[in-house]
């Protein structure tokens, strides 16, 4: 806007200079001190930021013009639209109302001059008012960036809030869990066990006066017994989670998935010790290495991705790194950010480096 | 009280983040290192704290004032050695000191005293007449710090201050960082070469993509990645080595024996080479050669972040 | 303030370091005084030639060529009409001037027929002539008039005219506009100078950027505008100082004599260099590195130098150009000078003087619109 409006008075103060220039008059020095006043006042209301001042020049302006287009060139009326925009604007709102006052100075001028005149303010007030409008959308498409911005901000946040809430699920889910494994324990094995227990107490008492009896009591305990011994077997078959929904093998599962659907070779190297490694850090890992490998699938033009998992002393290095064109200068993307969030949760940071193909590391503390 | 707070501190050149959220505490007396590779962002992170640059969020603190809101006073405690030498070729050495701690307030006999200071500390007094463009690439450098020091500044910032330099000079200059340091000065230093922060440094920050990945002292960055050392030693006389009493040397954790070689892994935090060595030497041992393979800083910063710090 | 001062001072310790800025500053005006010195030598050596037809052969003809004859640095020799047209384009004369038939006759009529003049130069010759013999036709014919018809009137009155001493005085004008050209010219260089030194000196602030200093200052107490007002206080100072030693030296070494006070000439032009610091700043705040603000220097000096008349008359420009040339500072500066030589006071020529400030104002404001934009934008300049 402020470019824009620069840009306007310079076109149209040139088109005065150059009819003064090609003009027969000779007095100079009026021409070139307007100018010259005109264009402090205008760099001044560039230059202070207070209203007030800016308010002043604004003013100074169009009386600069009135005086300087009756007393030394009528020309000089022809700066007075885009000056008197500027005053006028402060104290209108309405663009009627803006344009009426602007077209006023007409009445004093004779024909000829009150045409161009016209011309002029009625083309300052449409360009400047079409620009300030647009500026104005700008700025409004930009408040709702910002906006949206702050939603997503505030939805990432909330979302932490949930996975806490999930957390917290998922720990009431075993206690139930571990509720219902002992009670079934208790009914079921703690049953068979006290049952064969009697049984084979009885098959002792009985032993020295009836042996085929207690022999058919030891017979009904050992059923029972194994009968019980199934049932825990059973019992624990139920409980135990399948091998593939836990830390690496999730990793490696779908890392495999990933190799096999997009025909890119991904090595995944692990070091060190991974039992260091806490179901919710492996979580972070898992979604992190997800979404890397998701990224480098879709930007990087990469033919081969290296997943690596090493356990340090103190820290767990997860790195995914590609060979493809990399990035000089990184964007940060919400996947990006995503991740950094996640791995800030558990007190990590995440390195994205592009100068060398594209590599995302996730370092994550190890609290012993 | 803390010399600089830095607190999320970000710096964005249009889309790109020259410095990510950075936060770090550095406390009186420290010698405190930034390690990072070229661009890593050591050099906007302390333009910002100089004064050069504006954080686009975050807060920097000198003695506990935020420098946005008392920046004269923050820079009269600061002492900047820039990475690009910057001195005047047509003033001489002396001037050139002179017209820096000028521009502090200082002047007459005091101005003259701390001139003559700052020269001496360098070790360039006998030059002080000459113009710099007959110096030495480290006599430049030298007088470039000494033109940070005549202002007695609380905290002195060096932004990579033995960058093209013969390792004379280099040792001169790392001298005299700790010598300030003596003198209670607190020191923030920065540097591409390891083995200069690792010399000198009580605490250090590993920087890189404008985020500071790990902070700690030399022993905490290095606990970081393994907890055990390993010492190789080329012997003769392997007959004669006796390996449960190696063994029972404190934090002595495994001890192999290959040909004449011989490699024992010992816990990092406990310092027992002289023990080891006493105990060889005890049994008629002879160490031909010894190589502590501990890790260093290089080797961190290759294992968090998969690069060499010079590429 | 203290460090202004400070930052003034060794400014110039280090500027004056190098030896040969001694020369940069304060030899060129010297060599400007010299050379127009010599432009105005070197001119009246080279007469101006002009080829004289004579039809009519009378007395009053006779007399005139004879009057052009006795005119300084003119040479006259008589061509014949059907020569003239080779001896013009061949340059062996300059102009050709035809008395017709009948001229005499007609001046005693007081109504002088008219005399062609033909040249392939331009105004520079034809005024120069023109002028002279404008001026003496003019007399006789107004002899003429007042005769009335009278012949013997008129003759008498013509032998008197010729035996006037008036002609004594045309060496010692000739010698005043001399030493007036020499300061016009000397002043017009020193213009130049003072432009080219503002922008040398004004360029210290990029070298220093560039050289990694000024960011060390700015981590000292230091602020930058307190830097560039240190660097403003140096070309003012400097200015001054060539202003006095350029004017020193016209008067006790060269003996040239500019007919206007010393110290109102000093004050135009201290006023011009407040429009000339103005203008190199603007270059440094646009350029942004020493080679463009090089660059751009001299393409904005030099250009507009000759278009205000620093090395050459203005009125030898076209008219367009002439006016063009009032929105340039030099011109309003020197345009002043000229008027004080023409013995106009220094109080009427307010008009002028507030221009230059003008120009000065919106040169200063349009470097620290361009300073504050730079400075918002987190850019240090």
């Amino acid at each position: 806007m402020e470019s824009l409006l620069i840009i306007y008075k310079l076109i149209v103060w040139g088109y005065a200079a150059f009819d003064y220039l090609s003009s027969k008059q000779q007095t100079g020095a009026g021409f070139v001190l307007v100018s010259l006043i005109y264009f402090c006042l205008q760099l001044f209301a560039l230059i202070v930021r207070h209203k007030k001042w800016k308010r002043g020049a604004a003013f100074g302006s169009v009386v600069l013009l009135v005086f300087a287009a009756v007393l030394v060139e009528p020309l000089w009326a022809l700066l007075l639209p885009l000056n008197g925009y500027e005053l006028t604007s402060l104290y209108i709102h309405r663009v009627w109302g803006i344009g009426g006052v602007l077209l006023t100075p007409m009445i004093w001028l004779r024909p000829s001059e009150a045409k161009l005149y016209g011309f002029v303010a009625l083309f300052s007030l449409a360009s400047v008012t079409a620009a300030k409008r647009h500026i104005e959308r700008l700025e409004q498409q930009e408040d709702r960036l910002d906006q949206l911005r702050h939603d997503l901000y505030r939805l990432a946040r909330r979302m932490s809030e949930y996975h806490q809430y999930m957390k917290q699920s998922e720990y009431t889910l075993q206690l139930e869990e571990r509720n219902r494994l002992s009670q079934r324990i208790h009914d079921q094995i703690g049953h068979s066990l006290a049952g064969a227990l009697i049984q084979m107490e009885a098959a002792k008492r009985l032993m020295d006066r009836d042996c085929d009896k207690a022999k058919q009591l030891l017979e009904n305990a050992i059923h029972i017994s194994k009968e019980g011994m199934e049932q825990i077997r059973m019992t624990l078959k139920q409980i135990k989670p399948p091998l593939e929904q836990i830390g690496l093998n999730r990793v490696k599962l779908f890392i495999e998935e990933f190799s096999a659907q997009h025909h890119l070779p991904v090595p995944l190297v692990c070091k060190g010790d991974l039992d260091v490694i806490t179901p919710i850090q492996w979580k972070v890992i898992y979604e992190n290495i997800a979404e890397a490998l998701t990224n480098a699938s879709k930007y990087a033009e990469a033919t081969a991705i290296a997943v690596e998992i090493h356990v340090l002393n103190r820290v767990i290095k997860v790195e995914v790194k590609d060979n493809g064109k990399g990035a000089a200068k990184i964007k940060k993307g919400l996947g990006i950010i995503g991740m950094e969030e996640r791995a800030a949760s558990v007190h990590g940071t995440v390195i994205v480096d592009g100068t060398n193909g594209f590599s995302v590391t996730t370092l994550l503390p190890i609290h012993k | 009280m803390n010399m600089l707070e830095i607190k999320q501190v970000t710096k964005k050149f249009g889309d790109f983040i020259a410095v990510d959220h950075m936060s770090l505490t550095v406390a009186e007396g420290e010698i405190f290192g930034f390690l990072g590779a070229n661009g890593a962002g050591k050099s906007t992170t302390i333009h910002m704290i100089a004064g050069l640059l504006r954080p686009n969020a975050g807060e920097i603190k000198i003695l506990g004032k935020d420098i946005a809101k008392h920046r004269q006073f923050a820079k009269r405690h600061i002492g900047i050695v820039p990475q690009e030498i910057a001195i005047y070729e047509h003033l001489t050495a002396y001037e050139n000191v002179e017209f820096f701690a000028g521009l502090y307030g200082l002047r007459g006999a005091e101005l003259r005293q701390r001139v003559e200071e700052a020269l001496e500390f360098v070790g360039l007094s006998d030059k002080r007449k000459s113009y710099p463009k007959h110096f030495s690439g480290g006599m430049k450098r030298r007088l470039n710090i000494a033109c940070a020091l005549a202002h007695r500044p609380k905290l002195i910032i060096m932004d990579e201050p033995t960058v093209g330099i013969d390792p004379q000079s280099r040792n001169d200059i790392l001298a005299s960082v700790k010598k300030l340091n003596e003198m209670g000065c607190t020191i923030i230093y920065t540097s591409h070469y390891m083995e200069e922060v690792e010399e000198i440094c009580t605490r250090i920050a590993i920087i890189d993509h404008g985020k500071i990945i790990a902070e700690g002292t030399k022993e905490q960055l290095e606990a970081m990645i393994t907890d055990t050392k390993d010492i190789w030693l080329e012997i003769r006389g392997m007959d004669r080595l006796n390996k449960e009493k190696l063994q029972s040397i404190h934090g002595v954790k495994a001890v192999q024996c290959d040909d004449n070689m011989v490699k024992i892994s010992s816990d990092i935090s406990v310092n027992n080479l002289n023990e080891i060595v006493q105990c060889l030497i005890h049994d008629g041992v002879e160490i031909r050669s010894l190589e502590d393979k501990s890790p260093n800083l290089e080797t961190v910063f290759l294992a968090l972040t998969g690069r060499n710090l010079r590429d | 303030m203290n460090d202004v001062i400070w930052l003034v001072k060794y400014t110039l310790k280090r500027t004056f370091r190098r030896k040969i800025n001694f020369l940069l500053y304060f030899g060129t005006p010297l060599a400007a005084i010299l050379l127009s010195l010599f432009a105005y030598e070197g001119s009246p050596a080279k007469d101006v030639r002009i080829g004289v037809v004579n039809e009519d052969h009378g007395r009053v003809a006779d007399d005139a060529i004879r009057f052009l004859n006795n005119i300084d640095h003119l040479s006259v020799k008589s061509v014949k009409l059907s020569a003239v047209d080779d001896q013009i384009t061949s340059q062996k004369v300059d102009g050709v001037l035809i008395f017709p038939q009948g001229f005499s006759e007609s001046v005693q009529h007081g109504q002088p027929r008219l005399i062609q003049l033909v040249s392939l130069k331009g105004a520079e010759i034809t005024m120069f002539i023109k002028s002279y013999l404008h001026e003496y036709i003019d007399h006789l014919a107004t002899l003429g008039r007042l005769a009335n018809g009278d012949r013997d009137l008129f003759w008498k009155m013509y032998e008197r005219y010729q035996q006037a001493p008036f002609r004594l005085s045309v060496h010692s004008l000739s010698d005043k506009a001399k030493q007036k050209g020499v300061t016009y010219q000397t002043i017009g260089y020193l213009v130049m100078i003072m432009l080219m030194s503002a922008g040398n000196l004004t360029e210290i602030i990029i070298k220093e950027k560039e050289e990694r200093t000024y960011s060390r200052l700015l981590t000292t107490p230091i602020q930058a505008r307190t830097y560039v007002l240190s660097n403003i206080v140096v070309n003012l100072l400097m200015m001054a100082a060539q202003i006095i030693v350029t004017i020193v030296a016209m008067k006790n070494i060269f003996h040239i004599d500019p007919h206007i006070p010393m110290w109102q000439m000093a004050l135009v032009l201290l006023l011009f260099s407040l429009s000339a610091i103005g203008l190199s700043l603007i270059t440094v705040m646009f350029a942004n590195s020493s080679a463009s603000a090089g660059a751009l220097q001299p393409l904005v000096t030099v250009p507009t130098c000759m278009l205000a008349g620093c090395f050459w008359p203005v009125e030898l420009m076209p008219e367009f150009l002439q006016k063009a040339a009032y929105f340039i500072p030099q011109r309003w500066a020197l345009d002043c000078l000229v008027k004080l030589q023409e013995g106009r006071s220094f109080g009427s020529l307010y008009w002028h003087l507030l221009i230059l400030l003008a120009f000065a104002l919106t040169f200063f404001l349009l470097a620290v619109y361009k300073f504050s934009r730079s400075q918002q934008s987190g850019q240090f300049i």
